[in-house]
Order: C-alpha cells, then structure tokens, then sequence
C-alpha cells in the first residue's frame, strides 16, 4: 500500500505540555491505527492536553471512537484533557448518536482550540503543514 | 405507492470484499454510490457510510479471528423505494461455543458492542442474524423519497 490514507500532522514543539493533531481524512479500521499511533507519541512525549483537529475528517466510526477514547481515559487519568476540534457534520452525527458529545470536549472553532490555553507553540497555519 | 415498471424493481448490485482493514473504505464508497445513485438523502448516506463501515469491521475481525480468506459480501438491493443493504460473512456468527470470533454481546463497551448500537440506532429496523454460511447478516432497510 503505497498511499496515504490519513494525514496526521502535529503542531507545537515535542514535548510541550500542549499539542495540537491535525488529521485529514477517513478514521476507520485501517487508518486507526495511524492516529492511535500519533496520539500515543504525543502523550508519551509528555502532553497533556491534546487538541485534535477534525476540520478536513469527512469520516469516523467506531473503531476511530475507541482512540479517541482510549487517549481521553489516558490524558484524563493524569489530569489533562482531550479536546475535539471543529468536528464536521458526519463526524458531528457519530458522536451525538454514542452520547460521546457530553464527554468530550468539543469545540466547534478551531481556532478557539489554538488561542485559548497557555503553551501553545504554532507552527505556521493549517494548510503550510500540509504534506502531500 | 409503488410504480409499475419504475425500473427499480429487483435491481441488485453487489461486491465480494477481501477481509483486510483496508477495504472497509472500498465497502463503504460502493454503499454510499448505490445510495446516490438511487437519489437517498445526503444525511442518510452518511449514516449508510458508517452502518456498513460498522458491519463489514465486525465481518472482517471475524474473519480475521478464524483466519479464513474468503470474501465478505455486501449486496445492494432496490426494492421498490426501499433499498436493502445486506453484508453477510462466515467468520464463527454468534452461537459458536468456545470459538475466537464470537461476537461481543450487545450493550458491551468496546468496539464491536458499539459498532452493533450505531447500526441500530442509525437504522431500527436493521436485522442482525446468523446466516447459513456460518457467519452473521446484517440486513437494514434504507428508505428512498419516492419519485
């Protein structure tokens, strides 16, 4: 498989106490791993409050709801938070039909996920940090 | 009220999946084409995208769990203003005793116990039953606005 399904691109320093994912594309059974993956790095690194970015996210099921959760238990265990950005409608849909919306933190601007909180190191905008 | 010679009548479509992760996006875009191309609504293909994402995941970690290569089927089938959307594996259903694959019980918290709640929810009718194969069907009615 030479394509890549699912970009996963991180902003903000290794290590800092905040970090934002930004993730374009599918989270399903074949690219969850990806994100878990990245999510992981990150909270290993020493993160604690992660912001993932699901603007350019057109789909996600369950098995992309099991990261998701499993980073939130793990960051939330050692007192820092998960928050979900800019979920689009599809992704808006799944969360609400798992009643997952009342447990995430969900903010529906991205850019209020980047300006808020202290620590945030940004690394040109969303579209400069594209690969292709 | 059903027209005669709609043209809709017993038209079925169909894919044979192999059971690997990467795939699961292939089931998934040639179930929401079918739905577009018989004019669901949008929202509704989104709900179609994530019940068959949901099933054919089950149908391949079952697979996978008994390591066993036979394809998955999904079947597209428009019956009047109905379309069927039927996905059916062989990977151990649910009433093989002591076997890997058997599925998670409904209500269970992880994976697959969800992806089994969101295919009901998105779709009340959906039948989820074990098959003659050996495996599991899960069978749900899409409605179409009637032309």
């Amino acid at each position: 498989m030479a394509e890549i399904d699912l970009l996963i691109e991180p902003r903000g320093e290794a290590g800092s106490e905040r970090a934002v994912l930004e993730v374009a594309g599918d989270i399903d059974l074949f690219t969850a791993p990806q994100l878990r993956h990245a999510v992981n790095e990150l909270i290993d690194a020493g993160s604690r409050k992660l912001v993932v970015d699901l603007t350019k996210v057109g789909f996600l099921d369950s098995t992309g709801l099991g990261v998701l959760v499993g980073a939130l238990k793990r960051l939330r265990d050692s007192g820092g938070d998960l928050v979900l950005a800019a979920p689009q409608r599809p992704v808006r849909r799944v969360l609400s039909v798992t009643g997952l919306d009342k447990v995430f933190t969900i903010h529906t601007d991205p850019t209020e996920s980047q300006i808020s909180g202290a620590g945030v190191t940004q690394v040109g905008d969303a579209t400069a940090v594209r690969r292709s | 009220m059903r027209q005669q010679s709609d043209g809709l009548e017993d038209e079925a479509f169909s894919i044979a999946v192999r059971p690997e992760p990467q795939y699961v996006g292939t089931a998934r875009a040639f179930a929401a084409a079918m739905a577009r191309h018989f004019r669901a609504d949008e929202e509704r293909v989104q709900d179609v995208k994530v019940a068959i994402s949901e099933a054919c995941t089950n149908a391949i970690k079952a697979h996978r769990a008994i390591s066993i290569e036979e394809p998955i089927t999904l079947v597209v089938r428009a019956d009047g203003t109905i379309l069927w959307y039927e996905i059916a594996d062989e990977g151990g259903g649910f009433d093989v005793a002591g076997r890997i694959a058997k599925r998670p019980a409904e209500g269970e918290l992880f994976e697959g116990g969800i992806g089994l709640m969101l295919i009901r929810s998105l779709f009340p009718e959906a039948q989820i039953e074990p098959n003659p194969r050996g495996g599991t069907t899960v069978r749900f009615p899409l409605a179409l606005e009637s032309v």
